[in-house]
C-alpha cells in the first residue's frame, strides 16, 4: 500500500470549477456567512488520530477572507498556505448553502 | 521585531533570528553584514530579505535557492511581516477584529478571553508555520 495519498491537481482544478459553478447557480456571485470565528486543530495534532487533539485555536473567516483578497491583488504574495484560507472559506460556504 | 523573536531565535528559528537581528542592528548596518549573494537570492528576494533583515542569517543558510524558492521565501516573509503586525494590533484592540459581535455578546468575561487567547494562538502557530517553511528551504530539508 502507498504510504502517500496521490492527489492530481487536475481533478482538484475540476472539481473546484464544478462545485463553485453548483454554487454560484444557487446563491448567485456571493455567498453569506453568518459564522466568523472557527476552531482550528493545530496543525501538529491535525493528522495524528492516535492522539486526542488538545491544542486548540481559534481562526477567523473574516481574516481567510482579508488574505485571499490580498493574494488576488497581489499574487506574487501567494504560498500554498493560502490553500488553508480557502479551505477553510470553502468549508464555511460548503457547511452554510444547503443543497 | 516582537518579544517572541528573540525566544524563537534562541529555538532556532531563522526568521526569529533575522526579525530579532532588524531589532537590534542599526538598519544601515544590515547590507553590510547581508551578503545575500551567498544564499543566491535574486534582486527581489534579496530587496526583501534586506528589508526584512533576513540577509544576517546567512551563516547557516549558505546554498543557492532555486528561483521558485526564492519566491517562496520571500512571499513567506511577506506573510511572518504582515502576520506579525496582525498580531500586535489584536493584541493591542481584539475588539477592533470582532466583526459580528461574538466578544461583544460573550456568555462570560472567561469565554471571551477563551476566544481572544485563541486567535492568538492561531496567529501565532501561522506565524510558526511560515517560518518552518522559510527554514525548511533555506535549510534545504
Amino acid at each position: 500500500m502507498s504510504e502517500r495519498v496521490r492527489v492530481p491537481v487536475a481533478l482538484l482544478r475540476r472539481a473546484s470549477e464544478l462545485l463553485l459553478d453548483h454554487l454560484e447557480s444557487i446563491e448567485g456571485d456571493a455567498v453569506l456567512l453568518d459564522k466568523d470565528y472557527y476552531w482550528a486543530i493545530a496543525p501538529e495534532q491535525l493528522y495524528d488520530v492516535y492522539v486526542e487533539p488538545s491544542a486548540f485555536t481559534v481562526g477567523q473567516l473574516s481574516e481567510c477572507l482579508e488574505h485571499l483578497e490580498q493574494v488576488v491583488e497581489d499574487p506574487s504574495r501567494s504560498t500554498s498556505f493560502a490553500l488553508v484560507w480557502l479551505a477553510d472559506l470553502l468549508r464555511g460556504a460548503g457547511q452554510t448553502v444547503i443543497r | 521585531m516582537t518579544i517572541q523573536d528573540p525566544i524563537e531565535c534562541t529555538q532556532g528559528h531563522v526568521n526569529g533570528c533575522a526579525w530579532t537581528a532588524i531589532g537590534i542592528i542599526p538598519f544601515g548596518k544590515v547590507g553590510k553584514i547581508g551578503k545575500l549573494a551567498a544564499i543566491g537570492l535574486t534582486d527581489e528576494a534579496a530587496t526583501t530579505a534586506a528589508n526584512t533583515g533576513a540577509g544576517v542569517v546567512e551563516s547557516s543558510v549558505a546554498r543557492t535557492l532555486a528561483a521558485a524558492e526564492q519566491r517562496s521565501v520571500a512571499s513567506l516573509q511577506r506573510q511572518v511581516a504582515a502576520h506579525t503586525e496582525k498580531l500586535g494590533a489584536y493584541r493591542a484592540s481584539p475588539d477592533a477584529f470582532d466583526n459580528l459581535g461574538y466578544l461583544e455578546r460573550a456568555p462570560s468575561p472567561e469565554i471571551r478571553q477563551r476566544i481572544i487567547d485563541g486567535r492568538i494562538n492561531h496567529l501565532e502557530t501561522e506565524i510558526r508555520g511560515f517560518q518552518d517553511q522559510i527554514d525548511k528551504l533555506l535549510g534545504g530539508s
